[in-house]
């Protein structure tokens, strides 16, 4: 019986914790209002760029997150596959490198909210009073 | 620096402040962030170290062979003789039908070094196991940003020769498991020494990569019986990569000027003494995250006895998830080289026949990605049309790339094929 409520709550909750919407976010003091998908597709395959005029630098969650993976194939539309490629081309040719990795959803939280130079993306319901959301996917 | 004091100081807000604000907060949490404080802050020397150099590396193993298994003809009497009688037929010089575990197997060690805010330092060492694995610096330079758009690089860099020409030896970032030959083997270097300089820069939505360089080479060769060293002078070019959602073009253009003696093998009267050489490519690539699809041409245009050449392909592959099967269809050709032949050189006739190729083929693969940076290839390329009997000059090679003389006599059987199995790895 009581695998059955497990199962049940399984079933009630998983397609709610996998399609949390994810929200690109900055800090609350960033002069950045929005950001396009464009944009945010040049910053994190340059590893940073320029959005209304401010230079921004991009921060990932990291490698095998689910949500990194969910960014990268709604935005960039590329698996954790082919970003890999992708990165092989840019770090062996001295191109580029990739974006930062920070340990976790909370670490990203603290980066961005002490960094205003800094991007990135969270689940929508991570979002605290000192950030702020520039573009919501999905 | 400051970005971790600032990180240190708001985890350790957070910490405190999160015991009375957040009741969701466990003590585990706030356990584990103390943790790694104190982790940061005794390590704080080591990071940032490791903060300023990174370690990325590449590696290849692989196993070729092909499916000729004849020997080359004894050619004529006295100079028509092959001094390759009795060998096999070596595809790109190397390639038998044995088994080969080293042509294609190669390792890669690449440091980048941040010396300050603008400056970085880069070398890239590349081992290959055709070289016996004899270490060699393909990209050595120091990285200057003159603004954060303009790059200046000075030292050792890979030549642009075609579009994936900077990355030729990492599997990885490319679905076959060795490139086209009938592009990839145009150009016989791959790296000068000199400088390039990068302006980034976007028109709308388009991003692009204007790159301009200037350099030399000298290039030691053992194709002949004798070594030949070439050398490359005032080697320049220019090349503008664009990148606008899925598609991405290439363009390049490069001149220099040969020199080299072959006088060591009685061969003066072919050695090369600042002749012209130009490069061109152009490339296109698009890339939906399933369907991928390239097509690229360049050519080599020497105003000497080695021959211009042009090769091309088409390519298109699907991923169904880890797997992609992929076609590629390629076709090179050694075109006009009637100036060579009318001069009444004998010496420069022949080593323009010996050097001339004609080849198409088509090449089936697949890829499995293992884990994203770990991935195995199979792949089987078939040639065909190898002969030069379309153009004027008879004697003139007719294997294609499996051999360079023009007395070793046609390759029997009607579908040469050139086997690869490789697993790529990039770390």
């Amino acid at each position: 019986m009581k695998k059955l409520q497990w199962l049940a709550s399984l079933i009630l909750f998983l397609p709610m914790v996998v399609m949390a919407d994810i929200v690109v976010v900055v800090d609350k003091d960033s002069p950045i209002t929005s950001i396009s998908q464009n944009q945010i597709r040049q910053v994190y395959l340059e590893g940073g760029g320029k959005v209304d005029g401010v230079y921004v630098k991009p921060l990932d969650l990291p490698e095998q997150d689910k949500l990194r993976d969910r960014f990268y194939q709604d935005t960039v539309g590329k698996t954790p596959a082919q970003m890999k490629s992708y990165w092989a081309r840019m770090i062996f040719t001295g191109r580029g490198v990739p974006p930062r990795s920070v340990s976790g959803v909370s670490a990203m939280k603290v980066m961005l909210e002490n960094n205003p130079e800094l991007i990135g993306y969270l689940p929508a319901n991570q979002v605290s009073g000192n950030l702020r959301v520039l573009h919501q996917i999905r | 620096m400051r970005n971790r004091r600032y990180w240190l100081g708001a985890l350790a807000l957070t910490a405190s402040g999160a015991v009375c604000a957040d009741q969701a907060l466990t003590m585990e949490e706030l356990d584990r962030r103390l943790a790694s404080l104190e982790e940061s802050s005794a390590s704080s020397a080591a990071s940032s170290v490791s903060d300023r150099i990174s370690i990325n590396g590449f590696i290849t193993y692989g196993v070729t062979r092909h499916n000729v298994h004849q020997n080359q003809g004894p050619g004529g009497p006295g100079p028509l003789a092959n001094p390759s009688a009795g060998e096999p037929f070596f595809y790109r010089e190397r390639t038998t039908d044995d088994i080969s575990h080293r042509e294609l197997s190669r390792v890669g060690v690449q440091i980048n070094a941040e010396i300050n805010e603008r400056t970085k330092a880069v070398m890239q060492i590349l081992a290959r196991g055709r070289d016996n694995y004899d270490a060699e610096a393909q990209w050595a330079y120091i990285d200057y940003a003159i603004t954060p758009s303009l790059h200046w690089r000075g030292g050792r860099l890979m030549l642009p020769n075609s579009m994936h020409s900077q990355y030729l030896n990492v599997g990885y970032a490319y679905h076959w498991a060795a490139l086209p030959s009938e592009v990839y083997d145009i150009v016989p270097f791959d790296t000068m020494d000199g400088m390039d300089l990068t302006w980034s820069f976007r028109t709308g939505n388009i991003s692009h990569d204007l790159s301009a360089f200037y350099g030399s080479l000298d290039v030691p060769d053992n194709t002949l019986p004798f070594t030949v060293v070439y050398e490359g002078r005032n080697y320049t070019g220019i090349n503008l990569r664009s990148r606008w959602n899925d598609f991405s073009t290439w363009l390049s253009y490069s001149h220099s000027e040969l020199s080299a003696d072959l006088s060591a093998g009685g061969l003066a009267s072919a050695s090369l003494d600042g002749v012209p050489i130009h490069g061109n490519s152009v490339g296109v690539q698009y890339d939906n995250g399933s369907l991928v699809f390239m097509a690229e041409r360049s050519s080599l245009v020497p105003h000497a006895w080695f021959p211009e050449r042009w090769g091309g392909y088409v390519t298109s592959g699907y991923r169904f998830g880890k797997w992609m099967p992929h076609v590629t269809w390629g076709a090179t050709n050694s075109h006009d080289n009637s100036d060579v032949f009318s001069s009444g050189n004998p010496v420069n006739a022949s080593l323009t026949q010996a050097n001339m190729v004609r080849s198409k083929s088509w090449t089936l693969g697949l890829r499995y990605d293992i884990a994203p940076g770990v991935d195995v290839k199979l792949e089987a390329q078939q040639f065909y049309d190898m002969s030069n009997d379309k153009l004027l000059e008879t004697g003139s090679n007719v294997n294609g790339m499996f051999t360079t003389s023009t007395s070793a006599g046609a390759i029997e059987r009607d579908d040469p094929t050139v086997y690869r199995i490789t697993v790529d790895a990039v770390f």
